[in-house]
């Protein structure tokens, strides 16, 4: 590593790529959280009839955290199909670049968990948000 | 107006709020930024090399394979110098060292005085027997081209002499003599120590950039050192202008006619300088072109997400519209709501935006060793946000609008 530091191997441009797929990564949970809590609070009717029924909040948590999950594990699919196009993308410009540009394991792994983990960190939110129903008021306003 | 009520209604339930200003703001920064990078960039690749019309330049690589003795290799060059001077179509043609941003050449240091430790420029350095100051149509703003008798024959397998006259380009010429206007008759060393080998300043160019052709100042450090150069291979590098909107045709004649003109076996390539602008700054391009795209994307998240709460807002409150509707409130009075709503949403957002940007750029100032970020780019950005939001909340406000109090006030 310090070898790569001292001769400069990664660039500034590599550098600013990787900080900026961050930021990106950033908005999108914000985002994911503000899409969900709306998706969740609409739902507040059916969480007081669960509830009513004998549901225990941390089932209801459960429930809800396992739909984020389901979203970040479809999102993780549709972004590797993207990653493998892009790279093909990549790969096309020349040879050089052919070389750097494929799929490891160990990328692939990565960003599958931090796909999922992403979606299960921006529900955490809506769910709790979600549990908070309080059964009677929400059977009472039907 | 109404932005006491609209207020207090914002102060209830915060999270939605808060979610869509931290998107803005998160996007303005992160536009901003991108945008004044992908500016930055485009200026950089559409520098100036300093060669003049480069769509009619391009090189020819030569090597004659059974060619080796020193004055053999004068004659050949010499030879392929008046073969390729003869090729109608030709305009001018000079042998040289290497190319501008074509990445491939030789750097030395140049210093003002002999004495060890004393400070050294990395300059480009070519080398030409020919006037290379017409080929590329290069300026002078001071000084002249070389004379004929300052252009020596050397075999750089022996020799490490140099010509002891010297071009050099204005940047070089400034760093090397702070303060000063006149180079013309400086001297200067190529290196430091006690054998290093001195010249004199002839001419000084208004620009001529480096094979490396750098971000920074360092990209117009060049100098020119005249001389016939014959080394271990028998190899030419030739920049030759064509007339102009001939280049493509004139390219393949000049190469036939080198080969025609060869008695052994030879090697040649030919490259275009457009080529090497585009292979310089392919990186550039590719970062801009990222960055262009990051910033559409963000853009349309950020939409995204500002219709979705949007619309929960109006789904939220449908049965509070139709009692205002129904109390006298008109259609726009519900369209003003919610874009005033949003407005007061987004001027939050913009206001941490513009904050971020600044901490974003003061970061990358630090650690990238970028340029600090004008003004117009956060105000452009802050503008763009402000539309964004109006657009994107205009459609559910719409919707809010049209709904119908009697429906809206029956049901529940």
């Amino acid at each position: 590593m310090e070898w790569l530091e001292h001769n400069k191997v990664v660039g500034n441009d590599s550098k600013l790529s990787a900080w900026l797929a961050f930021a990106f990564l950033l908005l999108c949970l914000v985002n994911a959280i503000g899409l969900l809590l709306a998706k969740f609070s609409v739902r507040a009717s059916e969480v007081g009839i669960r509830r009513a029924l004998g549901a225990s909040r941390r089932e209801i948590f459960r429930q809800f955290l396992i739909e984020t999950a389901v979203v970040g594990l479809a999102g993780g699919v549709l972004g590797l199909l993207l990653a493998f196009g892009a790279l093909a993308l990549i790969a096309m410009q020349s040879k050089q670049m052919a070389v750097v540009a494929h799929m490891d394991w160990v990328m692939l792994t990565f960003t599958f968990v931090l796909s999922v983990l992403a979606a299960i960190l921006a529900g955490l939110l809506p769910t709790w948000r979600a549990c908070q129903v309080t059964p009677a008021l929400q059977l009472k306003s039907q | 107006m109404e932005i006491r009520p609209i207020l207090s209604a914002l102060l209830r339930n915060k999270t939605g709020p808060v979610l869509v200003a931290i998107q803005v703001a998160l996007s303005l920064a992160i536009l901003a930024n991108a945008l004044y990078i992908v500016n930055v960039r485009q200026a950089v690749a559409a520098r100036s090399s300093g060669v003049v019309n480069e769509a009619d330049v391009f090189q020819l690589s030569v090597r004659n394979m059974d060619v080796s003795e020193h004055n053999e290799q004068l004659s050949v060059q010499k030879r392929q110098s008046a073969v390729l001077r003869g090729v109608p179509g030709v305009t001018s043609v000079a042998r040289i060292s290497m190319i501008p941003m074509s990445r491939n050449g030789s750097t030395t240091g140049i210093s003002t005085s002999r004495k060890t430790g004393s400070p050294t420029e990395e300059s480009g350095y070519y080398t030409t027997p020919d006037s290379i100051v017409t080929t590329w149509g290069l300026k002078l703003v001071e000084g002249r081209d070389f004379l004929p008798g300052e252009i020596p024959e050397i075999n750089s397998t022996e020799s490490t002499d140099r010509s002891p006259a010297a071009i050099v380009t204005r940047a070089l010429a400034e760093k090397l003599f702070p303060g000063q206007s006149s180079f013309v008759g400086k001297e200067i060393f190529y290196g430091t120590g006690d054998d290093a080998k001195g010249a004199r300043i002839v001419g000084v160019l208004e620009r001529l950039q480096t094979q490396r052709a750098e971000l920074g100042p360092t990209a117009e450090y060049a100098i020119i050192s005249p001389g016939r150069f014959t080394g271990p291979v028998a190899s030419s590098l030739f920049t030759i202008r064509a007339e102009p909107g001939q280049r493509d045709r004139i390219m393949k004649e000049t190469e036939a006619a080198i080969r025609n003109a060869s008695t052994g076996p030879v090697f040649t390539r030919l490259r275009t300088l457009d080529e090497m602008r585009v292979e310089r700054y392919r990186a550039d391009n590719a970062l801009s072109w990222m960055l262009v795209t990051v910033s559409i994307l963000l853009l349309l998240i950020t939409a995204s997400g500002i219709v979705g709460m949007a619309s929960l807002w109006v789904q939220q409150r449908r049965k509070q519209i139709g009692v205002r509707r129904a109390l006298g409130a008109r259609r726009v009075d519900i369209l003003r709501y919610f874009l005033t709503e949003n407005v007061m949403i987004t001027s939050c957002g913009v206001a941490a935006g513009l904050l971020l940007a600044l901490g974003l750029n003061q970061l990358l100032v630090a650690k990238l060793e970028m340029a600090r970020l004008p003004v117009e780019y956060m105000l452009g950005g802050a503008a763009v946000f402000f539309l964004l939001g109006i657009v994107a909340v205009y459609g559910p406000a719409w919707r809010a609008a049209s709904i119908s109090p009697a429906m809206a006030t029956r049901s529940a």
